[in-house]
């Protein structure tokens, strides 16, 4: 499992990333990223609001309080700035990952 | 009703309660998201204790919360405090130079009034630059400004430091001067006996200046003209390749070397277009 240090610099990505399911609220984003990466990541939940207010002033996700089944959510969706990031994002990291692998991997 | 979602709540209003702005909205979404995750927890077969306490280890703590949600703002209040300093310390400077110029400008014309039969200018060796220091200052407090995004206070400083900043180090080889004066720039005057040059600035200044003075001079204050007021509608200098006309600085014609130096020619004469269309010229 990795610990908040491992994907510190990457929350907001990480968020991004499971934003683009759809809009939902922040603990249904914890929930999101818990089933996704399998239990990979022991983040502490509360960092996903300083991410998400982040993402928010810089026009990547944008919010709007939402009432359903009697609670009131502040509920999170992607912006086209933030799809286009997310985009960038995923290039980065590709690339990241492609010259780690090549450093790492035997004869390398 | 205590537990520890409550104690969590509370222990984060109270980290909050210097920043309003959000803290309303962040109590909210935190008791939605651990009384969600309790609720989730009771579902997975926990006792209401033991949920509350689940939900709260795994939301962390209220001091980590509070200040990443706080940390972004005391930054950025600290780079507005450092704009409004750098602000009022680059202020001062531009007050200072400005009237450490206005001191030269009165002793130059004190000790060494207009002569008729006088040269124009010659070439002379470069002027000593401004301390670096003190212009990367300048520069420096315009881009703390900038980053404090006090705009309306930007635009009033810009203006207020541009004078130091037009004097930042320059890579001309050449400066003009009048022969005598030192080797620093000079004037063209208006006066009613016609048009002339009085050496200006002391060491330290590399601008030259068109000044008007309906009253003469010779002994006479000679006052540097607005724009406005003054009888003088432009002005220019005249070079080896031609005429060069004399830029608007500070209410007045103003000219460095950097706007007079073409191919390192020398200035063979001054002129001024007078508001009446008259054209006067002094020199060859």
């Amino acid at each position: 499992m990795l610990g908040g240090d491992a994907i510190k610099g990457h929350v907001e990505f990480l968020v991004l990333g499971a934003l683009r399911g759809g809009p939902a609220h922040g603990y249904g984003l914890i929930v999101r990223l818990r089933a996704r990466s399998d239990g990979a990541f022991d983040l502490a939940e509360g960092t996903i609001y300083p991410a998400l207010q982040r993402l928010e002033r810089a026009g990547r996700v944008e919010s709007a309080w939402s009432s359903e089944g009697g609670r009131r959510r502040r509920v999170y969706s992607l912006t086209p700035v933030g799809e286009a990031a997310l985009q960038k994002g995923r290039e980065d990291w590709a690339a990241l990952v492609r010259g780690v692998q090549a450093v790492l991997e035997p004869g390398g | 009703m205590s537990g520890p979602i409550e104690e969590l709540l509370q222990e984060l209003a109270r980290r909050l309660g210097r920043s309003p702005e959000i803290a309303d909205r962040v109590l909210d979404e935190t008791r939605e998201h651990l009384e969600e995750s309790a609720a989730a927890a009771r579902a997975a077969g926990m006792g209401l204790a033991e949920a509350e306490a689940e939900a709260v280890a795994r939301f962390g703590s209220a001091r980590d919360l509070s200040r990443a949600l706080t940390h972004r703002r005391l930054v950025a209040r600290s780079v507005a405090l450092v704009g409004l300093l750098a602000l009022c310390a680059g202020l001062a400077i531009a007050t200072f130079d400005r009237s450490s110029a206005g001191h030269r400008m009165r002793h130059a014309q004190k000790s060494m009034p207009l002569r008729a039969d006088a040269p124009i200018f010659r070439r002379v060796a470069p002027p000593p630059s401004v301390d670096p220091v003190l212009v990367a200052y300048a520069r420096t407090a315009l881009i703390g400004l900038h980053a404090a995004n006090v705009s309306g206070v930007v635009a009033a400083s810009m203006r207020s430091l541009s004078g130091v900043a037009e004097r930042a180090p320059r890579s001309h080889p050449d400066a003009y001067a009048f022969p005598g004066a030192g080797p620093y720039g000079a004037c063209i005057v208006v006066t009613g006996g016609g048009i002339g040059c009085i050496p200006t600035l002391a060491a330290g200044s590399d601008f030259g200046y068109v000044v008007s003075d309906p009253d003469g001079v010779g002994g006479q204050p000679v006052t540097v003209a607005g724009l406005t007021d003054s009888s003088v509608s432009s002005a220019f200098v005249i070079t080896d390749e031609g005429r060069v006309d004399v830029p608007v600085r500070h209410g007045a014609f103003l000219w460095s070397p950097d706007d007079v130096r073409m191919s390192n020619s020398d200035i063979t004469a001054i002129g001024v277009v007078l508001a009446d269309g008259a054209t006067q010229v002094r020199g060859s």
